[in-house]
């Protein structure tokens, strides 16, 4: 996918810029040794240069596409926020309000609703209604002894558990 | 000997040798679940444990996923690990005649044959090659860091630029937090969490684990056709004397394509395969569900292994994802590969290379009695494991460190694997490089300083100068080829 391959490699490129910039506030070496910007440095060029390399081989390489190819390329690009893709980005968002919720409402509640929601969402109860529901406190339980007592992490508890 | 004996068979080693192989197995058998992303997920399990049952749990995971990924290669057309893709194109007719059960039997003894192959030659060589890194100061190090990042190129595919700019990312996110040499605070945007450097477990669960749900979620409700229950699954004696020259190749190529970095079960399955039906009588047959086609790829993929965990334990070169997480895991147990290794933890690597054995054993034994649980497994539909599988990444990642920034990371991580990989950007590099940037940088520094500047040190070092030339040849050919191709392109294209 051409167009996402471009704006990953335009994000590169402003890494590694903004990685250059700031290493210039970082101290010289001393006694011949060279310092901690050094390195960093040789590594944005690196990632500047080969960035600027796939931007213009992916555009020659779509240059030699046909019309319909190119059209296929980015239907393709379309499609991941197209509306055929809404389980993805709810699944993003849903894992995102549960890592919150994990340090808010804590572990166990947040993970038991969390498996619940989204087996309700993937229509699992389709599957087996007792899954559905048996599965979110079946894991949760198990992963919390295991964690807890077995390898003994405090997990977080929130102002719930 | 009795020493090892008596290491390796306390309840909990084999416990986790076992539980390693039922979890391997169970993963690789699941198309969508990937070898990396079991290994993944059950590493933080492994930190309450002693060094040697947790890494024996990984490497059960590890043999285990391999051979797991045939069942499903055999038994409803599709590969469960990429290794298991040479499987398909006779285990499944094989299935179609209605012989599945000849087809896993095959599977099981080759793959069960060709792990202990290489097995054997971990052994015998390993603790050679550890004793000749004894030699290393800070230039050979950095060589040999150099060398393990050169990887990149080999484990890139067609995407060379995309592997190597993933990879420098790699290493520019690894200088973050304090500098080993001055102990400056680097890139840490004023934050504490920063200051220890991004702990590259939670980005290799994002990376691996939580972008391949996001991207299984695309497909989640295209069902798997099932798989049917059978008996008796043990070759026949006509088919161990037909299949046992092709395993003991297969077992040999897949150690050696293993020791060499970059190169995984995939390849060498398709290279035993195709090897076996070059050399074979009846070339034409291959194809049409024959034991050769079986025991070939399936000897061969658990074959590297074995040759994998050798540059591994000895220099401390991960040849794979796989590895490079083990690699994770035994810095996090306190163990440096190398010498140093076989110096000072020699019981726990003699526990280690028994438990590699056992590890087999258990994937014989489970792949004679347990193919009707796994086929049950694997007709779990992913949408109820889905979840299951975030909440699994979630509490692993803060299980590390206890600290909930880690599961921010591992979901930033797995958002940014999920474009990359619609970018076709390769996730492998970014995780080697993250694990291997501070020894390399470090270790470079250090050698500038020792030369005071200079940079004959580098040449003027036989084994320096090697590892060098190894690692800038494996990254200069591909690109060089790369062109070539391209121009040769062209000019077709234009006559």
């Amino acid at each position: 996918m051409k167009r996402i391959s471009d704006v990953i490699s335009i994000i590169f490129i402003a890494v590694a810029v903004a990685f250059f910039v700031i290493s210039n506030s970082f101290p010289a070496g001393s006694n011949g040794a060279v310092g901690p910007a050094w390195f960093p440095r040789i590594m944005c060029v690196i990632i500047i240069i080969l960035s600027v390399i796939n931007l213009v081989t992916t555009t020659l390489a779509d240059k030699e596409l046909s019309e319909e190819e190119r059209a296929a390329d980015r239907q393709k690009t379309a499609n991941i926020f197209s509306k055929d893709n809404l389980i993805v980005w709810v699944t993003v968002g849903a894992t995102l309000v549960y890592v919150i919720c994990i340090q808010k409402l804590g572990f166990v509640v947040s993970s038991i609703a969390y498996i619940l929601i989204m087996n309700f969402y993937y229509k699992v109860p389709k599957i087996s209604r007792i899954a559905a529901v048996v599965i979110p406190f079946a894991v949760t339980g198990v992963l919390y002894y295991v964690f807890t007592n077995l390898l003994h992490v405090v997990l977080p508890s929130g102002i719930l558990i | 000997m009795l020493a090892i004996l008596s290491n390796l068979f306390q309840p909990i080693v084999i416990l986790s040798t076992l539980g390693g192989v039922i979890m391997g197995i169970a993963f690789g058998a699941m198309p969508g679940l990937t070898s990396t992303m079991g290994v993944c997920l059950l590493m933080p399990l492994t930190f309450g444990m002693d060094a040697a049952p947790g890494l024996l749990m990984l490497i059960g995971i590890f043999c285990g996923a391999l051979y797991g990924g045939s069942i499903t290669a055999c038994l409803i057309n599709t590969p469960g690990t990429p290794s298991a893709a040479a499987t398909v194109l006779d285990g499944y007719p094989m299935t179609l005649r209605g012989e599945a059960a000849r087809a896993l039997g095959i599977s099981t003894v080759s793959s069960f044959a060709g792990g202990i192959i290489s097995g054997t030659v971990m052994i015998l060589i390993a603790r050679r090659l550890a004793m000749l890194s004894l030699s290393f100061s800070a230039p050979e190090t950095f060589a040999l860091a150099f060398f393990g990042l050169s990887i990149i190129a080999s484990i890139s595919g067609k995407n060379l630029v995309k592997g190597l700019m993933a990879g420098c990312m790699g290493i520019l996110l690894s200088m973050i937090g304090i500098d080993n040499i001055t102990a400056f605070t680097r890139y840490n945007f004023g934050s504490v969490f920063l200051s220890k450097g991004l702990s590259f477990i939670p980005v290799l669960v994002g990376l691996f684990a939580l972008s391949q749900c996001f991207l299984t979620c695309e497909e989640l409700f295209v069902e798997r056709p099932k798989a049917k229950k059978m008996k008796n699954p043990f070759p026949s004696k006509e088919d161990m004397k037909t299949i046992l020259p092709t395993i003991i190749r297969g077992g040999l190529t897949g150690t050696f394509i293993g020791i060499i970095p970059g190169a995984g079960g995939d390849i060498s399955a398709f290279i035993s395969y195709d090897m076996e039906r070059r050399f074979s009588k009846h070339p034409e047959k291959f194809g049409t569900g024959i034991p050769e086609g079986i025991a070939a790829p399936e000897s061969s993929n658990n074959g590297t292994t074995g040759g994998a965990l050798i540059p591994l334990l000895t220099l401390g070169i991960p040849g794979d994802a796989n590895t490079a997480i083990m690699l994770g895991a035994l810095q996090m147990h306190n163990m440096t590969p190398g010498p140093s290794l076989f110096l000072t933890k020699l019981a726990d690597v003699h526990t280690i290379f028994a438990g590699f054995m056992l590890a087999n054993v258990f994937v014989l034994l489970l792949g004679m009695l347990g193919q009707n649980m796994f086929v049950k497994i694997v007709s779990v539909p992913k949408r109820i494991l889905i979840p299951v599988i975030m909440v699994m990444c979630a509490v692993g990642s803060f299980s590390i460190n206890n600290n909930f920034y880690d599961v921010l990371v591992m979901f930033i991580a797995g958002v940014i694997g999920y474009f990359l990989t619609k970018g076709g950007f390769p996730l492998s590099p970014i995780v080697l490089a993250l694990i291997l940037g501070q020894m390399c940088e470090g270790n470079l520094r250090r050698s500038l300083v020792m030369s005071q500047g200079g940079i004959s040190i580098f040449y003027t070092r036989p084994i320096c100068a090697l590892f060098l030339v190894l690692g800038t040849a494996a990254i200069v050919w591909p690109l060089v080829k790369g062109a070539r191709n391209y121009l040769i392109g062209r000019k077709g294209g234009r006559a």
